[in-house]
């Protein structure tokens, strides 16, 4: 039986997840297009970003395109194996009925 | 921590969602600049058709289309640097053979239907084009895709409807529409 994760089952941190998971093959992905993905505002995402940066999931990188700063995010190695699992959490719980 | 079979699917659900979302925003980011690049060489094709007689098309369109077939390849090798996997290979291929499915297509109904006015030969590509954006938009649950071709086959169709004397001018707006359309897709 898979085990869930507290830290990631949080509604915003789940998609911020799922957003870096399904674009795991990409350098990243930009603050702001993470923010359309999800649908969070400026603070709520850099605040779960923290959580997640913290737990060792997610790695952000800052730099500069021109004078422009970016920010782009993007999902560790820990951070698959720890979505795939809760994954097959959620899978199995629908599967056993509860 | 204890979760209920319904909270289980809603978080999957919310996983689905997101995936979909950012699968889409990628795919529309790569084809951006392919939409981009082509609109720009149907606006100066089609333009060049609205200012040379008949016979010079072929010389005006020459150029253009090596253009766009060098660009679209390089766009090809730069996605496939910045981008580890191997979707983009084979969406590469895969754009390859369409486009020559597309090209062998419209040169079959030409050859089929012998054209007497030179007026199909601007407006017919361009529907072709639009059917070809609004059925991939289709497939790949990309609804900028359909809107994208539905608004290149209607400018072209209505443009030719009220003003066929004009046809090359209301194709060359179809490639506007196609830079507009590879400038929304960068907006995801």
């Amino acid at each position: 039986m898979a085990k869930p994760d507290e830290l990631i089952h949080q509604s915003l941190r789940l998609k911020i997840m799922a957003a870096l998971h399904a674009a795991r093959a990409e350098e990243g992905i930009e603050f702001s297009r993470l923010k359309a993905l999800t649908g969070a505002t400026d603070g709520n995402l850099g605040s779960h970003l923290g959580t997640l940066e913290t737990a060792g999931y997610v790695a952000v990188a800052k730099d500069f395109v021109g004078r422009k700063p970016r920010t782009r995010v993007s999902i560790t190695r820990a951070g698959e194996r720890a979505f795939r699992e809760h994954r097959d959490y959620l899978r199995e719980v629908i599967e056993s009925g509860g | 921590m204890s979760l209920s079979p319904q909270q289980a699917a809603a978080a999957l659900d919310d996983i689905d969602c997101v995936e979909q979302r950012t699968y889409r925003a990628r795919g529309y980011a790569i084809a951006s600049p392919y939409l981009i690049l082509w609109g720009l060489i149907w606006i100066a094709g089609y333009g060049a058709c609205a200012v040379l007689p008949p016979e010079r098309w072929g010389m005006a369109w020459l150029p253009l289309v090596i253009v766009g077939a060098l660009g679209s390849t390089w766009f090809g090798m730069r996605a496939r640097s910045s981008h580890a996997g191997s979707a983009e290979r084979s969406s590469f291929g895969q754009a390859a053979v369409m486009g020559l499915a597309i090209f062998a297509f419209i040169a079959a109904v030409y050859y089929l239907f012998q054209p007497q006015s030179p007026l199909p030969y601007l407006i017919f590509p361009s529907f072709v084009a639009g059917l070809v954006y609004a059925l991939a938009g289709a497939v790949a649950r990309m609804p900028r895709f359909v809107w994208i071709g539905a608004g290149v086959f209607l400018l072209t169709l209505g443009g030719y409807a009220f003003a066929p004397q004009w046809s090359a001018i209301w194709a060359a707006a179809g490639g506007c529409g196609l830079v507009a359309g590879g400038l929304w897709l960068r907006t995801v």
